[in-house]
């Protein structure tokens, strides 16, 4: 995912399930809190959690500037 | 009513008969004891028999959230399990976390009751769309670790909660355990759960959880959540835990135990052990551990934990002395619900009866060690409650009715073991609340900051009183011990730490220090209000917490817990010796040494501050009354 032509760098061993992220996402956009509704994906099936963004995410960035575990790394690229 | 924060549903199921009940939250219920602890105490009261037998079909189990649960407060994330526990015959309540509570608010609840009991092995799934009993004999004779993970497997994003093998055969300390990571219900709900034939229950779904009063709310939250962010300590504690805080290789030099230092230290943790952390929803500190043995024997062991510290405390133990062994013996404990502190003092007490002759080789079965061999082998024929393993299984009220010469060496209170032996860290209210709780030795609910270290000025103190939401009318009674010296009066401090417990534990919110300490009652109270929209202010969460500790004391004492049951262990009074170290029983503040006097007057304190008769440790007829109590005398 690129927001603000910055990449974003996940580091999914730091994530702690902790579901802020979803819980923030979810009420921005549809104001309660409800991880299934979230446009971030977290399954936790396996040993370590899994992240993704569904196709809807709006990009607005909130999810990763809630998450408290240092799970996201954004890095500025050259758009030349 | 339409709530705000709550679901305002109920979920009644009847095990015998397989049915359903639906039942609206009761506004009134909400104004008089909030949720969480505080309405399972009250479905409790209403839906028990307080005179039965707590492995019988008539037990009743109330699993039960509170209003902040599901949002995303921090560390807002408790689940409440109400019942009479058959270890203590103590009705009462355990707290658990991960995210049992978030999953069942999302499926549309605040609590459950369950009742009766099925013929055949079960399981409960609970979800927004449906209620089903579903046969478990599949999962007959499944640990804890394997039972989450196929329910996790067939129903995706859900939190289950299960019992292990103790539980399946009704050993009567074994606990339950919720997502594999937090332990749930010493004293037994997992064995309750074995006598209803429950193996399981699974909560998922898709009901959000609204607020009333968003704009205040994200005020409030930003405001905490930057607080957090800036805390000093808040990476290390991320990275150990509670680790962080516990002085083991202080106590294990003043043994003169140098391996253990060593085998437990934050390097052998980090370097040797961390796999990942999990965090219960909403939580910014993360305290759960996953740990793989990476070489020896027991290479690639993954094991779940509430905490690295638990497999640590094994150590303890004089002969574990690998961290391997600590982790493993844990890992059995863990995933088939023993509870790691009986299985241990278990060790402790019978390898010193066995060295001086009261038990055999012959008559048990083992030759007693506390070692690892010796562990593992007792922990099998508990949980197969095998030969002498079968008086193990029914805990220590069992033994020493056998044992009855060596009761006064137990380090017991009404039946549960202590957690915490003040005469390591003297004593502060944790330590003295595990005698007049009528649970018994428990941990969590006398929490306060007498775990600093000795030697704070007493103003200090008063600041996290006044968080707390101790009345100023109180304070000069908190200062005022039965010796000057002793700087605070412990007895009376342990009724204002209950009270601050059941204010968190009715909301939902985590008392762990860690958590505890970001919250004040005002802060707590406005959190409250902004979710739910109810006009209560800090005066109403108070009282509410006073009525629920006070309605759990009347259950008990039908069931016959009056003060003569509120007693230091006698084992107590005697020094405890650790490696070359005698140590005391101690006050917290300044070193002065407890006599029985001085700990009969601290427990006099504890139930004038309650405002109780002091001669028979039980409510008064006018606090019943204060507290609209009258009908459950
Ligand atoms: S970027 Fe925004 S929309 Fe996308 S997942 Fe994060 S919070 Fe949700
Ligand atoms: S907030 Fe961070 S740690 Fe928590 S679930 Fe989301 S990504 Fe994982």
């Amino acid at each position: 995912m690129n927001i603000d032509n910055k990449l974003l760098i996940i580091h999914e061993n730091n994530c702690t399930n902790c579901r802020t992220c979803q819980l923030r996402c979810s009420f921005l956009h549809f104001q309660e809190f409800n991880p299934s509704k979230a446009y971030i994906l977290i399954d936790s099936t396996g040993l370590f959690p899994k992240i993704s963004f569904h196709k809807d995410c709006k990009k607005c960035g909130i999810c990763i500037d809630y998450c408290l575990y240092d799970v996201f790394e954004l890095v500025e690229v050259d758009n030349q | 009513m339409k709530f705000f924060g709550y679901t305002g549903k109920i979920l009644k199921i009847d095990l015998t008969d397989n049915e359903f009940q639906i039942i609206s939250l009761d506004e009134n219920d909400v104004n008089e004891y909030i949720g969480g602890i505080g309405i399972n105490t009250k479905l409790l009261a209403d839906n028990l028999n307080p005179n039965i037998d707590p492995l019988s079909l008539d037990n009743v189990i109330i699993i039960g959230t509170g209003p902040l649960v599901g949002t995303i407060v921090p560390g807002a994330s408790r689940t409440v399990g109400t019942t009479k526990f058959p270890a203590s015959n103590a009705i009462t309540s355990v707290c658990g976390s991960s995210a049992f509570g978030m999953n069942l608010k999302l499926a549309g609840y605040d609590h459950i009751i369950i009742t009766g009991g099925s013929e055949n092995l079960i399981y409960i799934e609970i979800s927004d769309k449906k209620i089903k009993l579903h046969d478990a004999s599949k999962l007959q004779g499944k640990d804890i670790v394997e039972t989450t993970d196929y329910l996790k497997s067939k129903n995706g994003d859900c939190s289950v909660i299960t019992n292990g093998t103790a539980g399946e055969n009704l050993v009567k300390f074994a606990m339950a355990s919720i997502d594999k990571v937090s332990t749930f219900g010493r004293a037994g709900l997992g064995a309750i759960m074995g006598s209803k034939k429950l193996k399981a229950i699974v909560a998922k779904g898709k009901s959000g959880v609204k607020i009333a009063k968003p704009k205040q709310f994200w005020e409030l939250y930003n405001k905490l959540i930057n607080r957090i962010k800036n805390y000093s300590h808040l990476k290390e504690w991320q990275k150990l835990g509670q680790l962080k805080t516990a002085p083991l290789g202080m106590l294990f030099a003043a043994v003169g135990w140098k391996q253990k230092i060593k085998q437990s230290s934050n390097r052998t943790y980090l370097k040797k052990l961390k796999k990942r952390r999990i965090a219960c929803p909403s939580c910014p500190i993360g305290d759960k551990d996953v740990l793989e043995i990476k070489e020896g024997k027991f290479k690639g062991l993954i094991n779940y934990t509430s905490s690295a510290l638990n497999d640590f405390l094994l150590f303890f133990l004089e002969d574990i002395s690998s961290y391997e062994e600590a982790v493993k013996a844990f890992d059995v404990i863990d995933r088939t619900g023993l509870d790691a502190l009986t299985m241990t003092q278990y060790l402790e007490f019978c390898t010193d009866l066995y060295r001086k002759g009261v038990i055999s080789e012959k008559e048990t079965g083992i030759q007693w060690k506390k070692d690892f061999e010796t562990l593992m082998k007792v922990c099998k024929m508990v949980i197969k409650r095998e030969g002498f393993g079968k008086i193990l299984a029914d805990g220590w009220k069992k033994l020493s009715e056998v044992y009855n010469d060596y009761e006064k060496d137990m380090l017991i209170v009404k039946g549960v073991e202590q957690v915490f032996d003040p005469r390591i860290m003297r004593l502060g209210t944790m330590e003295f609340e595990q005698v007049v709780n009528p649970k018994g030795a428990h941990v969590a609910s006398g929490g306060s900051p007498t775990y600093f270290s000795p030697g704070r000025p007493l103003e200090s103190f008063k600041t996290h009183f006044y968080r707390m939401g101790i009345p100023e009318n109180a304070m000069s009674r908190l200062f005022s011990p039965p010796l000057p010296n002793m700087g605070i009066n412990i007895g009376r401090l342990t009724r204002y730490s209950e009270d601050w417990y059941t204010v968190l534990t009715s909301l939902g919110i985590c008392a762990r220090a860690q958590i505890n300490r970001f919250y004040s009652l005002k802060l707590a109270t406005e959190f409250y209000q902004t979710v739910t929209g109810l006009e209560k202010n800090e005066e109403d969460l108070r009282k509410s917490a006073e009525r629920t500790w006070n309605l759990m004391k009347l259950l008990n004492v039908k069931v016959g817990f009056d003060r003569s049951q509120d007693k230091f262990p006698p084992a107590w009074f005697k020094p405890l010796l650790m490696g070359n170290a005698e140590l005391k029983l101690m006050d917290f503040y300044a070193g002065i040494e407890i006599t029985p006097e001085i700990a009969e007057k601290l427990i006099d304190d504890y139930y004038d501050e309650r405002g109780w008769d002091i001669k028979r440790g039980i409510p008064r007829k006018e606090k019943i009354e204060e507290l609209n109590l009258s009908k459950y005398i």
